[in-house]
């Protein structure tokens, strides 16, 4: 345990070197060991061969020496010259075979003394042989007889070639023994080969997952760590526990991903407070200021974000949102700027203000500090278009911390987000207040219009119902003038009650929703020319109806009192003299179908054209009855359904007005304006 | 007004007339200081004129019909327009008839006798037990 923390511990270059070390010197020691074997083996191998080549030497020396004797034989016996020539022959080679097989085993001592031995032997018997020889010559016989009778040459030879015998003998024995060691060496060294590479595999393999295990396993480690992160956004803590470069990778991976959440999750935060401001809710600007303080706390790790609003009516801060639970106790409160200087400073400066520890200035009143226990601050301004208008104070409760450039700019992002909120929020409520008031003063406008309109009607109606009761009461007994005075009264009375009786009706279009229905414009003029039939029949009108109207699609009623109206208009505004004579049709203008009501009376300037759809704009007809509101009914009507009214006329020759209402959806044979209308 | 044109209309029955929500309660429910009705006389019908003092026209025919024994007796409302809620809030609120007041007395002399025709010799309520 105690050498594989050791070994943990190392640096990576050092383990890789300890690995490599530990694979490579038994390679190393076992190639040296292969070499000294090999060459061994190459010893032994050239002693085999030197010494197979010496037993061959022997045997040829033996050989030879029986050549001289043979030699000498038949010399002495024939005295032939002829059978010399073998033994000069042996003589001259016995020599360098003698030198030749000294070089062969002149690495043994034992044996260099027994060739020389052999070789002071053989030279004494050919110094003997050759002296014989030259007796022969001579002819003395003595000499060889004696030497062959005593014996004396043979026994030398047979010594000789005892020795030689001898010798060999032993040179084979050290061949055995040489090729022996030669083949036990070669099987040593094939064995210790097998088993050197299969101890170094084995070896390989160990350093391998040592290796692995040190340095490979980590880093896929880390890669699927990265991986992860990168799919999931799980930081997870990577168990690597070296100390090696791989750990620190590991550390500063964890880290690493640490910060990447971190700032992820920052990024969420803003991204979530620019959602939050762009949909304002009914929780208004408070919820907005008080999320983004939660995020921003949270962000920051503190363990409170004031949202300080400045109030320049009152000189004080206003607390407009806080983190936590704060919120329910400050929102709303004040704090004054004598014991802020902090958030003050920020303010005017417009410049973050960092305070690490709050305990300096203690002779001050400190309000973060004394009334909320604040103990480091951070401090950035909310910056309008102009100036600051707030600040965003962050402090520290449990402990004194200090601020990084990054958290400072942080802070910074989330005031500004927060200032785009309060601008934001401000900016609507200002414009929704403004609405609100428009619409409210409309409506109350209009409520007190229609109420004014109805309260004045009770006198109207009272002041004609007197007079006409005056008048049936005291008919005959007042006189003719005041007769005339009472119906002048009983007249306008009603006068004024049948006017508000038609603003009453005026105001109504619109406010209350009608069914709208597919309705037949000739049915409803039908029944506009029945009620005015005793009308038409007084005048000695003409009235010609185009018999196929397209149907339109809008209220009954609407259409009624539309068709009402301009009908008895053109039955009023007769030229004098001349019976009224009306057209009622349709004709195609542009791409829209209007309704037209044609009649020949007095016409309308140019000039008034427009202002006869005013209401009470009688245009100076005071002879002519009628309460002066019934085009301004029908315009009202018309553009309730956002179709057109508009009115051509030649004053003198007679006036159309036109109108269009939206057509019912079908297919409908729209006639051009017909002849019968132009006629 | 009204009372003047049942006066002239030469209508026989007895004629109440009060003058605003509170005394025409007080009255129909026999509770009231003034306008003392004999009991188990109950009026045929009962004429409303919308504008009045004290109660409003609505307050009042709520509360009677709330009440079971008065809520059997016809309602006719003189409304001042036929083009403002008076119409559709007086039926929802149990008017059993609406009459648009004329502005002519000869007229509403005619809607007096017309109510007397119809509502206390033409129409029939069921027997009071």
């Amino acid at each position: 345990m105690g050498a594989g923390t050791a070994f943990q511990n190392l640096s990576v270059r050092h383990k890789v070197t300890l690995i490599l070390a530990l694979t490579m010197v038994p390679v190393v020691a076992l190639m040296i060991l292969f070499l000294v074997t090999v060459r061994q083996l190459l010893a032994v191998q050239d002693e085999v061969v030197s010494m197979s080549a010496a037993v061959t030497h022997t045997g040829a020396i033996l050989s030879k020496i029986v050549d001289v004797q043979d030699g000498f034989r038949g010399f002495v016996l024939t005295r032939n010259e002829k059978f010399l020539v073998p033994f000069y022959e042996a003589d001259e080679s016995i020599d360098p075979a003698v030198h030749r097989l000294k070089e062969m085993v002149g690495h043994d001592p034992d044996f260099l003394s027994r060739v020389a031995q052999i070789e002071a032997q053989t030279r004494a018997l050919l110094q003997k042989k050759k002296r014989l020889i030259d007796a022969v010559r001579l002819g003395e016989m003595e000499p060889v007889r004696r030497h062959i009778e005593s014996g004396e040459g043979q026994a030398a030879l047979n010594h000789i070639r005892a020795d030689l015998a001898a010798f060999e003998e032993t040179l084979k024995a050290d061949l055995k023994k040489e090729q022996d060691l030669a083949q036990r060496l070669a099987a040593l060294t094939l064995y210790g080969l097998g088993a050197g590479f299969a101890g170094i595999l084995v070896l390989w393999w160990l350093g391998g997952r040592l290796l692995a295990r040190t340095i490979t396993d980590p880093l896929a480690m880390l890669t699927t760590v990265t991986r992860q992160f990168g799919r999931e956004r799980s930081v997870a803590q990577i168990p690597i526990n070296t100390r090696d470069e791989i750990g620190a990778l590991a550390r500063t991976m964890e880290e690493m991903e640490g910060r990447i959440e971190r700032h992820i999750g920052q990024m969420e935060a803003f991204h979530a407070i620019g959602n939050d401001i762009s949909s304002l809710d009914p929780g208004g600007l408070e919820g907005v200021l008080k999320r983004l303080a939660e995020r921003a706390s949270g962000v920051l790790d503190v363990d409170l974000c004031l949202v300080l609003l400045w109030s320049d009516t009152i000189g004080c801060w206003r607390i407009g949102a806080a983190s936590g639970a704060w919120h329910d106790l400050l929102r709303g409160t004040v704090m004054i700027r004598e014991e802020t200087p902090v958030a003050t400073k920020a303010l005017e400066t417009g410049v973050p203000q960092v305070v690490p520890d709050l305990a300096i200035r203690p002779e001050a009143v400190l309000q973060i500090r004394d009334r909320l226990g604040g103990k480091s601050l951070l401090v950035v301004p909310l910056r309008g278009q102009e100036k600051a208008f707030g600040v965003l104070a962050f402090a520290s409760t449990r402990g004194k911390r200090a601020f990084t450039d990054w958290e400072v700019h942080l802070a910074q992002q989330f005031a500004d987000q927060a200032a785009i909120a309060v601008l934001n929020a401000r900016l609507y409520e200002s414009a929704q207040q403004r609405g609100e008031g428009l619409e409210n003063r409309l409506q109350e406008l209009e409520r007190y219009s229609a109420n004014m309109a109805h309260d004045l009607k009770g006198p109207a109606r009272r002041m004609a119902e007197l007079a006409s009761l005056l008048q049936l009461d005291y008919k005959g007994r007042l006189d003719e003038r005041a007769d005339r005075y009472l119906g002048w009264i009983k007249e306008n009375g009603q006068q004024l009650m049948a006017r508000i009786e038609e603003v009453l009706r005026l105001a109504r279009i619109g406010t209350v929703r009608e069914t709208v229905e597919p309705v037949d414009p000739a049915v409803v003029i039908r029944e506009v020319l029945k009620g005015c039939e005793e009308h038409v029949r007084r005048l000695g009108a003409r009235v010609r109806v185009v018999e196929q109207l397209p149907r339109l699609a809008c209220n009954r009623v609407h259409l009624f009192q539309v068709l009402d109206n301009l009908v008895r208009n053109a039955l009023k505004f007769s030229a004098d003299g001349r019976p009224p004579e009306l057209a009622i049709g349709v004709v195609a203008k542009g791409n829209e179908s209007a309704l037209f009501v044609r009649d020949n009376g007095i016409g309308i300037a140019s000039s008034d054209r427009e202002r006869i759809f005013e209401p009470f704009e009688r245009l100076g007809h005071e002879e002519v009855p009628g309460t002066g509101i019934g085009l301004a009914i029908v315009k009202k009507i018309i553009e309730f359904y956002q179709g057109r009214i508009w009115v051509e006329s030649e004053p003198g020759a007679g006036t159309t007005f036109y109108f269009t209402l939206p057509l019912y959806s079908e297919v409908v044979p729209v006639e051009e304006e017909s002849k019968e209308a132009e006629a | 007004m009204i009372a003047l044109a049942f006066q002239r209309a030469s209508v026989e029955r007895p004629v109440v007339t009060v003058s605003d929500g509170q005394e025409a309660l007080e009255y129909l429910t026999g509770e009231g200081p003034s306008k003392k009705r004999r009991p188990g006389e109950l009026p045929m019908v009962v004429v409303l004129d919308l504008d009045m003092p004290r109660m409003d026209g609505f307050e009042f025919l709520q509360k009677m019909k709330a009440q079971p024994e008065l809520a059997g007796i016809p309602v006719v409302v003189l409304t001042t327009s036929q083009f403002d809620q008076d119409l559709s809030r007086s039926y929802t609120a149990g008017a059993s008839s609406c009459i648009t007041k004329p502005g002519d007395f000869e007229q509403l002399v005619e809607i007096a006798r017309a109510i007397e025709t119809y509502w206390c010799r033409l129409n029939r309520v069921p027997e009071r037990g």
